[in-house]
């Protein structure tokens, strides 16, 4: 069995369409694991409909606890830390845990011993059953910071289930940004597909993903939704990614018929013609990409 | 030629290549010359939060190995290898054997 | 202590801080903020989305200063350097990788967050001092309204939580009425955004996706105890699951921006929400009015 190929759904910022375009993407590919990375807003569950829910905690990075017990309370960590995390609560020295950056300062400073580093719970894991195939998320508790940690989680179940279930692809929703999370994402990627708005700030992001992307050696493609709002910028994507030699797999126009059906939490690229010509043209475009590798590898 | 391989299961040469770098599985130290592998140890540091490359890098440096086979490194990572002098050959798939045979053919 | 430590301005309107915050990227916070801050008088407008200010689009502000943003880094001198490793062994980040056998000390500075254990755990005299690094540009100006206040992160540094906690230390003016344009998501910048608000506007899309990430910045807002409302965006009149929650949780809606394609239009041509729909800007001072009086 070939090893499944990794397909990931990027955007530079939040709120391009990144997880509608992403599961209308996961109702076209048959023979695929589909993974939600996005661990900050975790949404495509709410697409996808779950079943048979299965999974468990996520550890994040410790943070200090304080021994009230051996504490006297001299305030030497107070004075060394960084990020104003130690208060003094009715004449005790405590950590605020929202501000501990987790750095383990007081824990080594402290000539009492009385600080140690606790690993906290940030969010749990879950794997699924779904219409459209095995599905994997996770969800960060709010106020959590997001590592590439959790994404490898989500991306390392994802895997475990592609080779346990003989499939061909893993569909991934990513998480926005350019952060490790992001990094994460990408490393051992095989395609990245690069969701991107008409806007100002929309370019500049678009440009920052795909020099990551080609770092790691990660062929991709642009995706320009809402392509029919601003038509003069939509103009600029498209020079900009000839100039590069990017492919444009498709553009998504604006449509009340995408929004009605994430209202009614059904899967818009089955329903809404507008929709459906330009998915079903990046997902052939797709398919050819890796039909044409598989060829050459062999 | 000590080579640095990240790997996601031990089994020996038939181990197979971890598509990430910084948070595979096992690290594997292999002799290039006399085709054996020297050592092979769990990754300690995969479930850490950032900068994992960084400490794996570090580790093949350390090890003494002038040449990675594996997943394209980060960014940082590959700063690392830079600075000792690296070679790094970039393969996502297969076993070790086969990393090492497609290594000598190129 | 909510509306309690509001003060009053020289003309003896209460002043408050307004944080504007939205539990994902691509809501309408930022073209939400912009307009409420350019309908009121003698206001500060800050931008704190300090990954991607784009509020100026909107405002249009006229810059004047521009001041740079330091935190203290690591810096080896690998003359007295014993390689010992100590420091790459105790930072919790990862950003120092120190390899012995070719006598090099490796800096990451993408990866530090300046909390000091290198320089605290290094034995050697002068082998590892801690120098100042900027990670990203303040920018001063002002615009029809008021003063306008803009951080702006280095690319490739890990967190906006010391820039935006510093504008927040050395900018805010107790005694003037400030707009504050938080960052997107749920995490620690955004924490830091809020801490010394009055009020929290949470601006919301009425989706299901947009409930999701809504309800994680209630349970922010909730946790620090804040006061809060919501703004609806792109309202087409069928915003039921949404309202449903929000009535449960017992917070208001306080606003709502219709759905238009008009109004899409003219957002990704850079042009504010007030100069859009005609009538708005009357309506948003009175929206502060309503907040400011509790």
């Amino acid at each position: 069995m070939d090893k499944p190929r990794e397909i990931v759904v990027l955007s530079g910022k939040g709120g391009t369409g990144k997880t509608t375009i992403a599961s209308s993407l996961a109702v076209l590919f048959r023979d695929k694991v589909i993974a939600d990375a996005d661990v900050d807003a975790a949404n495509m569950y709410i697409l996808m409909d779950p079943y048979n829910i299965k999974g468990g905690d996520f550890e994040g990075k410790p943070v200090a606890r304080i021994d009230s017990k051996s504490c006297i309370n001299c305030g030497i960590c107070m004075d060394l830390c960084r990020f104003d995390a130690i208060d003094v609560i009715n004449g005790q020295h405590k950590i605020d845990q929202l501000s501990c950056d987790g750095c383990t300062l007081c824990s080594l400073a402290c000539p009492e011993k009385a600080i140690q580093m606790e690993p906290v719970m940030v969010g749990k894991w879950f794997s699924s059953d779904t219409e459209y195939g095995k599905f994997v998320y996770a969800r960060l508790d709010p106020g959590a910071e997001n590592s590439g940690n959790l994404v490898t989680m989500v991306k390392h179940q994802a895997k475990l289930l592609a080779e346990s279930e003989e499939v061909k692809y893993i569909l991934i929703d990513g998480p926005p940004g350019i952060g490790c999370p992001v990094i994460s994402t990408l490393s051992g990627a095989d395609y990245t597909i690069i969701v991107t708005e008409p806007s100002i700030s929309g370019i500049s992001d678009l440009k920052r993903i795909i020099k990551l992307s080609d770092h790691f050696r990660v062929k991709s493609g642009i995706v320009i939704n809402k392509h029919d709002v601003n038509p003069e910028n939509t103009r600029k994507i498209e020079i900009f990614a000839n100039e590069n030699n990017i492919d444009i797999l498709g553009k998504v126009p604006h449509s009340f018929c995408i929004i009605d059906e994430i209202s009614k939490r059904t899967i818009p690229g089955g329903q809404c013609r507008e929709l459906k010509e330009p998915l079903t043209e990046i997902y052939e475009k797709i398919i050819n990409y890796f039909e044409l590798k598989n060829e050459t590898e062999k | 030629m000590r080579a640095f391989i990240a790997i996601s299961e031990d089994n020996g040469v038939e181990s197979k290549i971890d598509s990430r770098f910084g948070r595979g599985s096992y690290f594997m130290v292999y002799d290039m010359e006399n085709e054996k592998i020297i050592n092979v140890e769990a990754n300690k540091f995969r479930d850490e939060g950032h900068g994992v490359g960084i400490k794996t890098a570090g580790i093949a440096v350390e090890k003494g190995c002038t040449l990675v086979i594996g997943a394209q490194p980060g960014p940082k990572a590959e700063q690392v290898f830079n600075e000792g002098n690296v070679e790094i050959f970039v393969m996502t798939e297969g076993t070790v054997s086969d990393a090492v045979r497609k290594y000598k053919e190129k | 202590m909510l509306l309690g430590s509001t003060k009053k301005n020289r003309q003896g309107t209460k002043t408050m801080k307004i944080a504007v915050i939205s539990g994902k990227g691509g809501t309408g916070k930022t073209y939400f903020s912009t307009s409420l801050a350019m309908s009121l008088e003698d206001v500060d407008f800050f931008d704190l989305d300090v990954e991607e200010p784009n509020g100026y689009i909107f405002i249009k502000p006229v810059i004047s200063d521009e001041i740079q943003y330091n935190l203290l880094v690591p810096e080896i001198d690998e003359d007295r350097c014993t390689f010992c490793k100590k420091c790459a062994d105790a930072c919790a980040y990862n950003a120092l990788s120190i390899l012995p056998q070719l006598k090099k000390a490796l800096f990451f500075p993408e990866l530090c967050h300046s909390c000091g254990v290198c320089s605290f755990v290094c034995p050697v005299d002068k082998a590892l001092i801690e120098v100042e690094k900027g990670i990203g540009i303040i920018r001063k100006g002002k615009f029809s309204k008021g003063n306008f206040i803009e951080g702006k992160l280095n690319i490739g540094e890990p967190s906006g939580v010391p820039l935006i906690s510093g504008i927040m230390k050395d900018h805010l003016d107790p005694e003037r009425t400030a707009i504050i344009d938080s960052p997107p998501g749920t995490s620690c910048p955004v924490v830091e955004s809020i801490k010394k608000a009055d009020y929290v506007i949470i601006v919301t899309e009425p989706t299901p996706f947009g409930l999701s990430d809504m309800k994680l910045v209630v349970e922010i807002v909730k946790d620090l105890g804040k006061k809060t409302g919501v703004v609806i965006n792109k309202d087409r009149g069928d915003s039921k699951i949404t309202e449903e929650f929000l009535r449960k949780s017992e917070i208001p809606i306080i606003f709502r921006i219709p759905y238009s394609l008009e109004i899409q239009r003219s957002y990704s041509k850079g042009i504010p929400l007030i100069s859009t729909v005609p009538g708005i800007e009357q309506k948003l001072k009175r929206l502060y009015e309503d907040i400011s009086n509790g």
